[in-house]
């Protein structure tokens, strides 16, 4: 079975190939739609709203047998609604609750070199403290005495390890609690209770919020009931 | 023998005092990345980069790109870093590059607030306060 995954939902394409599958990555500025659809001729198409183009539809409709999702993202009601035009209730369109990416943030290691107290990753937000805080961001230089520069993304998960806790917005809140630190907020910056509540949220994120299973879930949708099943048992490679 | 190692020489605070420092003491060198007219004369061995190879004393850098050249050279050299502006508030530099390149060399900074944030920073509590480039002579 072939899957064919829009770039922006790259984290759900882990679990898959994990477990086995062959998947391709959609991104029309490497490679064409057309192209890419041609060459693959995938079997399934896992596609994210905010991706959807005349390109990605005229694909779609000239394989009948192709089994797709389309992921609703921020502000992708115009593209749903232009997809339901043409297929009608022929496909299923979904929300994705927030997810823990198992695949990218575990097995994450503490580094002394790193070690901090508190830290942020491309996030704006920013507080006032004598404790040892880096301000990373990749994109955007911060003014902020504590702005460090960015963070290669093959080491952002033991930097994220090697912090006492971790300054985030809730959709990442798995993703740092999985890496191994406390994710906190600007309203919330008690790290009191710090392992107890890190474990809280990594045990949530392996029995029903992560990566796998919104992949599973999206594969039984398309009637890939075994298919999801497997990739389920994979999760335990990861605990 | 010490060696200051620094981009260039155009108009800049640091440049001036540098300039300043030959006047008053011409022991050392000064290792320039681009030779362009200094915008006074200075008065002391000006030489390329490229003749830092083997060389043996003290070297300073005087920003990360510096720091860099130092690192690739092969010298025979204690090797110090003037941290005279924090490169990385104001551009977006790579944290652990900037921090493995830090961990060869004798940190020193020109103020106070300075090196609380180079504390912050590389996670060293051995960030060295100077006032004036004369002491690292």
């Amino acid at each position: 079975m072939k899957i064919l995954f829009d770039s922006k939902l790259q984290e759900l394409a882990f679990p898959a190939v994990h477990s086995g599958f062959q998947c391709f990555k959609h991104e029309p500025k490497e490679v064409a739609t057309f192209d890419i659809f041609n060459k693959i001729n995938p079997d399934v198409y896992v596609s994210h709203l905010s991706m959807l183009t005349n390109a990605v539809l005229k694909n779609i409709d000239q394989r009948p047998h192709l089994k797709c999702i389309f992921i609703r993202g921020q502000e992708t009601e115009d593209k749903e609604n232009k997809a339901k035009e043409q297929f009608g209730n022929l496909f299923e369109f979904i929300n994705l609750p927030i997810f823990g990416d198992i695949f990218s943030y575990s097995k994450s290691e503490f580094i002394a070199r790193y070690k901090s107290d508190i830290i942020s990753i491309d996030i704006e937000d920013t507080i006032n403290t004598d404790k040892v805080y880096r301000i990373f961001h990749n994109y955007k230089i911060i003014q902020h005495p504590n702005y460090c520069g960015g963070i290669d993304h093959r080491i952002k998960k033991h930097i994220i390890r090697s912090s006492t806790a971790c300054l985030t917005k809730p959709e990442d809140v798995y993703n740092i609690a999985i890496a191994g630190s406390l994710p906190v907020s600007l309203d919330n910056l008690d790290t009191s209770n710090r392992d107890s509540k890190i474990k809280d949220i990594v045990d949530k994120v392996f029995s029903e919020d992560s990566s796998f299973h919104r992949t599973a879930e999206i594969l039984n949708r398309l009637g890939f009931e075994k298919e999801s099943k497997l990739i389920l048992t994979k999760i335990g490679d990861f605990k | 023998m010490i060696g200051f190692v620094v981009n260039n020489l155009i108009k800049s605070e640091l440049s001036d005092k540098l300039i300043k420092l030959s006047r008053e003491d011409n022991s050392f060198v000064i290792f320039l990345q681009n030779i362009q007219s200094s915008m006074n004369y200075q008065n002391c061995a000006i030489m390329n980069v490229t003749y830092l190879n083997g060389f043996d004393g003290k070297v300073i850098a005087l920003d990360i790109d510096s720091a860099y050249l130092i690192n690739q050279s092969n010298l025979n050299a204690e090797k110090i870093i003037l941290l005279w502006n924090l490169e990385w508030l104001y551009n977006i530099l790579n944290y652990t590059e900037i921090v493995h390149l830090l961990d060869s060399f004798k940190i020193y900074v020109k103020s106070e607030s300075h090196k609380k944030i180079v504390e912050n920073f590389t996670g060293r509590s051995d960030i060295n306060l100077i006032n004036d480039l004369k002491e690292l002579l």
